[in-house]
């Protein structure tokens, strides 16, 4: 009797419990295969991308992948790849196209292997794409050739929200995360030694987001910005997120002091998103000129703007210079993010305000610093929402965040960026079950960062820094 | 023990067993519903492997994979019951050879575990853990040689930890005790204790290390209470228990103490039982779970018994009277709190939401409804999603038409017993949306959710919103009967007697009509010109009542004869 009981339990165990592909799973059902990784270009060093035909029916598809003498078939409708065959496969490749046929498809298609390589991994925070209250949430690591991926801070440790974290360049010695709540703070880590800081101070709006390093290390640019939601009632619109308020500020790390200057602070003007140019001596960030919220929240218009900053004094110019007029376009800008080679700078445009996952419209621009001529990604864009976006250290790669599959939980994707600023077709962050995973992953994948090595981040020191009530004041001074 | 003896204790069991089934059966079914609601638990890899990855995992998902019968009150109290009575036949076990007067104690560790089931937030995992380590220890002691048998327990500690979470520090201590009842040898004893002293403090700093949780939690369970600050103490006192009928069963030798025993073991929980069960909870969740079925006579007749006297279940009443077309008329029969008793505020928790998202969606505000219903399920504490929720998910994404999303919800659902089905036949629709409008449910709400006026959603400009419902389709008496409500609820007359001017015939009801003789009464001078649908017998009513007020007549008197009426409650409610 008790045996049985047992071998029933078992049974109920291993069906509840062991992984089979199941097509029906499937709600992305454009294309013959998903992630669609046709004609795409993939660095040496990415996981292998694994994807799945959308047809449930028919022969099972016998898919061959080739370059120059080497073959490698793939039998099934999950084309599962041995990691050791992938990677062979694609050192094999490097520069060169991988010519792929299907015995179900017309014609083959291709994977170029690019020559220029792709950091260690990503950071993002993963957070289900609600409203005001968060569930389970956190900041991950992937490396970016396995599927190895790692929670460096959850919300499980403490009652908050993990936000914006952003690396000098990838680099994993030096972050800073901010976390919101009864338990606020912004963490700071300096080559190894993390701490705690209050960054709101009596002269500036509130505390600090959005961050963005300076090349040389010596400073952090942040907004504040006083953001509220509202909730649409019609069916394509869901969620609006505004700025009530918002003022540019930059950190000085080595003096504790948050500097600011008139010209970043104007009070009929919003300024966020900052980010420093690739020689640390301009400082792009977008600008509005504020309306009656709710009333004119769809006339809500940023332009992409830059001002001096000189590192030696961190001094931030007086001068406004617009670079994309785009208010005159009737659309709007975000999260400019220039290329650390100082070549050109992506950001994203949408039909009105400045939080762009929201906006079905946006996509990706890319602007010629040199030419100053701007034009859209049409090969990385999409049908639905592209918006958050960050470049790897070579700058040949920018890893974007889309909405493309179902209009609401958002993926990642990378798409390869030449000498002339050509992007390619992208590729979706490989999973090793991609339909399962991505099917139930039921959250989205939110502000992505290279990092060009494994982040040290003492989790249970964080939560000890966090749970406790001692922070570091920042200073303040105005610019001089 | 004798054979009237075994028939005695077997007796005891089975009146165990059953006054745990008959309480939460008949007492408590909605606690358990309630329960149900709060779980995703899909069959499938990878919700496994998530939930096995954290300390206690496996219990917890044994836990969530019983809770989901629940959506059965039935089931939902036979598995409760059984698990009770897991727990006590197997303390039993553990206690060795116990006498006829002792047996009475093993019912001590199950019946703290009842009072802990009495917390609608208490999770089952604290019960599968408690019966996990049980079986485990019991197995242990089948070994006979002290030494080996203390090695295994020491080894398996890490395993156990892993699998039970911190409850499973019941193995040693029980292993412990028994071996010192059973007199064996001393030092291996206290070298055992050390070691399992030190094999806890180690496992609980590597789990440190590796899971994303504070010591507290990793030391007082991750999984045995819904919310993560609370230390879920009866079920740790249920732990302890154990030991202690062991212990103090070794006392209870003579067959003359079993009554003394029974006394111990019961009355204490038949004391505190009524001080645990919160039937106020009760009956709240009573309402949601009516709301959630439909079931709107049935919740008309609850509050009809139980004046309905909290928010929630005043919004669901008058929800039901809007349902059954008795709003513009019954209204008043009810208790009324203002009104935010028609569409509450929202706030952060994880289910006052859902009911007031349920009156959107019947409203048809679709959106609206979406985000009370999203952010329900963000905010259960446990960080878990709901199977309730994630149904209503997929609904509100196929009336917006996005189909992916929807989807997305729909395959989840697909993984579970009970949504199944309705997941499959909601997957038919999915293929071919050309079918949805063919369902009644989805084609109404389409017909009656906003297309043409978009605006931000703002509790403030509730009327101007429900206006707006009713302006875009006519059809939708439910957004006027609420816009009417929420006028007369916030006793703006003027607003009230606006928006009632502009309807057609059919606006006469009985609370229609003692608002517009109310509001006539207090802006003119006479009758003259009051619109005509007014009735004689309301008219002469509100003359009764106005003599009635202004003589000065006492609170309940007047209640007692207009208690049903709009007047009473302007004059003497919400004020």
């Amino acid at each position: 009797m008790m045996k049985r009981v047992l071998y029933i339990l078992l049974g109920i165990l291993t069906a509840a419990s062991c992984y089979r592909f199941d097509p029906s799973e499937a709600y992305y059902t454009d294309g013959p295969i998903w992630p669609d990784y046709m004609d795409v270009t993939v660095p040496v060093g990415i996981a292998p991308l694994n994807f799945c035909y959308t047809a449930a029916d028919g022969p099972v598809p016998v898919t061959t992948f080739s370059h120059g003498d080497m073959n490698i078939s793939i039998k099934g409708r999950e084309v599962v790849w041995k990691d050791r065959e992938w990677k062979k496969l694609l050192e094999a490749a490097k520069g060169d196209d991988i010519i792929v046929k299907s015995s179900v498809l017309p014609d083959p298609w291709t994977i170029h292997v690019s020559e220029d390589d792709i950091d260690y991994g990503i950071n993002y925070r993963l957070i289900a794409p609600g409203y005001e209250v968060y569930s389970k949430m956190g900041i991950h690591e992937r490396e970016l050739s396995s599927y190895k991926e790692k929670a460096l801070l959850e919300n499980t440790q403490f009652d908050g929200c993990v936000n914006c974290h952003a690396y000098n360049r990838g680099n994993p010695d030096n972050y800073s995360l901010h976390i919101r709540g009864s338990h606020g703070a912004t963490l700071l880590n300096l080559d190894g030694e993390m701490a705690a800081y209050n960054t709101q101070t009596d002269s500036t709006l509130g505390f600090c987001v959005y961050p963005y390093w300076h090349p040389g290390g010596d400073y952090i640019a942040y907004s504040s910005n006083s953001t509220r939601q509202g909730f649409h009632v019609l069916a394509d619109k869901l969620i609006e997120v505004f700025d009530l308020d918002s003022d540019l500020q930059v950190y000085d790390v080595r003096n504790n002091s948050l500097i600011t200057s008139a010209s970043v602070k104007k009070e009929n003007v919003w300024e966020t998103f900052p980010a420093f140019s690739a020689d640390g001596r301009k400082l792009f960030f977008c600008a509005a000129t504020p309306r009656p919220i709710p009333a004119e929240v769809e006339e809500i218009r940023y332009n992409l703007c830059s001002v001096d900053f000189d590192p030696a004094t961190g001094s931030i110019g007086s001068r406004i210079d617009t670079l994309i007029f785009a208010e005159g376009m009737g659309r709007s800008v975000s999260f400019p993010k220039p290329s650390y080679d100082g070549r050109f700078l992506v950001y994203t445009l949408s039909d009105y305000g400045n939080f762009s996952i929201w906006h079905h419209e946006a996509d990706l621009w890319i602007l010629d610093l040199e030419t100053g001529e701007s034009r859209p990604m049409d090969k990385a864009n999409s049908h639905d929402t592209e918006s958050y976006h960050s470049w790897s250290s070579n700058s040949r790669w920018l890893m974007f965040s889309s909405r493309r599959d179902d209009g609401l939980y958002t993926r990642l994707f990378f798409t390869h960026i030449d000498e002339n600023g050509q992007e390619s077709k992208p590729f979706m962050l490989p999973q090793k079950h991609p339909l399962h995973y991505y099917s139930y992953q039921n959250r989205s994948y939110n502000v992505p960062e290279f990092v060009t090595g494994p982040v040290e981040l003492d989790r249970a020191g964080a939560e000890k820094m966090i749970n406790s009530s001692e922070r570091v004041q920042f200073g303040f001074r105005w610019s001089e | 023990m004798n054979r009237r003896q075994t028939i005695i204790c077997s007796a005891q069991s089975i009146t165990v067993f059953l006054l745990a089934f008959a309480f939460f059966n008949f007492i408590y079914p909605y606690h358990l519903h309630y329960q149900e609601q709060m779980q995703l638990f899909r069959f499938g890899q990878d919700y496994f492997v998530e939930s096995v990855a954290v300390p206690g995992g496996f219990c917890d998902w044994i836990g969530g994979f019983l809770v989901q019968f629940f959506y059965h009150a039935p089931a939902g109290a036979f598995i409760l019951s059984v698990l009770l009575g897991l727990i006590q036949l197997l303390t039993w076990k553990n206690m060795g050879k116990g006498s006829f007067a002792s047996y009475p104690l093993s019912i001590l560790p199950a019946a703290a575990m009842f009072l802990f089931f009495c917390d609608e937030n208490a999770l089952v995992t604290a019960a599968t853990a408690i019966i996990a380590s049980l079986t485990l220890s019991y197995a242990l002691m089948k070994i006979s040689r002290t030494g080996l048998r203390c090695i295994i327990t020491i080894l398996l500690m890490p395993v156990m930890y892993m699998l039970f979470g911190s409850i499973s520090i019941l193995v040693p201590l029980t292993v412990g005790i028994r071996s010192i009842i059973r007199k064996e040898n001393t030092k291996t004893i206290l070298v055992f204790c050390s070691a399992s002293f030190i094999v806890a403090a180690v496992t609980l700093l590597v789990a440190r290390g590796y899971s994303p949780y504070p010591l507290n939690r990793l030391a007082f369970g991750i999984h045995y209470h819904r919310y993560h600050n609370a230390i879920p103490l009866l079920a740790w006192i249920s732990v302890i228990l154990v030991p202690a009928a062991m212990l103090l069963a070794t006392a209870m030798k003579k067959d003359r103490m079993a009554a003394l025993s029974l006394a111990i073991a019961v009355l204490p929980a038949v004391c505190l039982a009524p001080m645990f069960a919160d039937m106020e909870k009760e009956r709240l969740f009573g309402y949601d779970f009516m709301t959630r079925m439909g079931q709107w006579n049935k919740i008309l007749a609850t509050s009809d018994r139980h004046p309905a006297d909290s928010p929630i279940a005043v919004e669901c009443t008058n929800l039901a009277l809007a349902k059954t077309k008795h709003m513009s008329s019954d209204m008043f029969s009810f208790f009324q709190n203002g009104p935010a008793g028609l569409v509450p505020e929202f706030t952060r928790d994880h289910f006052s939401p859902v009911p007031t998202g349920t009156v959107y969606y019947h409203l048809g505000m679709i959106n609206t409804a979406q985000t009370f219903f999203f952010e329900a399920q963000e905010g259960i504490p446990d960080f878990q999603k709901s199977a309730r929720l994630t149904q209503m998910l997929a609904k509100t994404n196929l009336i917006n038409g996005d189909y992916e999303v929807a989807r997305k919800y729909v395959n989840a659902l697909k993984q579970t017993v009970f949504y199944r089905k309705w997941a499959k036949e909601t997957e038919k629709l999915l293929d071919d949306p050309a079918l949805i409008d063919k369902v009644p449910e989805y084609s109404w709400m389409r017909s009656v959710r906003m297309k043409d006026h978009d605006f931000m959603f703002s509790q403030e400009e509730m009327d101007s919103m429900l206006g707006l419902l009713y302006v875009e389709n006519k059809a939708n008496v439910m957004a006027m009967d609420y816009l009417l409500a929420w006028c007369l609820l916030r006793k703006d007359l003027p607003r009230f007697f606006e928006c009632h001017k502009l309807l057609q015939d059919g606006y006469d009801a009985r609370h229609y009509q003692e608002a517009v003789v109310l509001y006539w009464a207090l802006t003119h001078d006479g009758p003259e010109g009051m619109p005509g649908f007014v009735t004689r017998n309301v008219a002469s009513s509100f003359a009764r009542f106005i003599s009635g007020f202004q003589s000065g007549r006492d609170e309940a008197s007047m209640q007692k004869e207009f208690g049903n009426t709009y007047w009473f409650y302007y004059y003497y409610r919400f004020k």
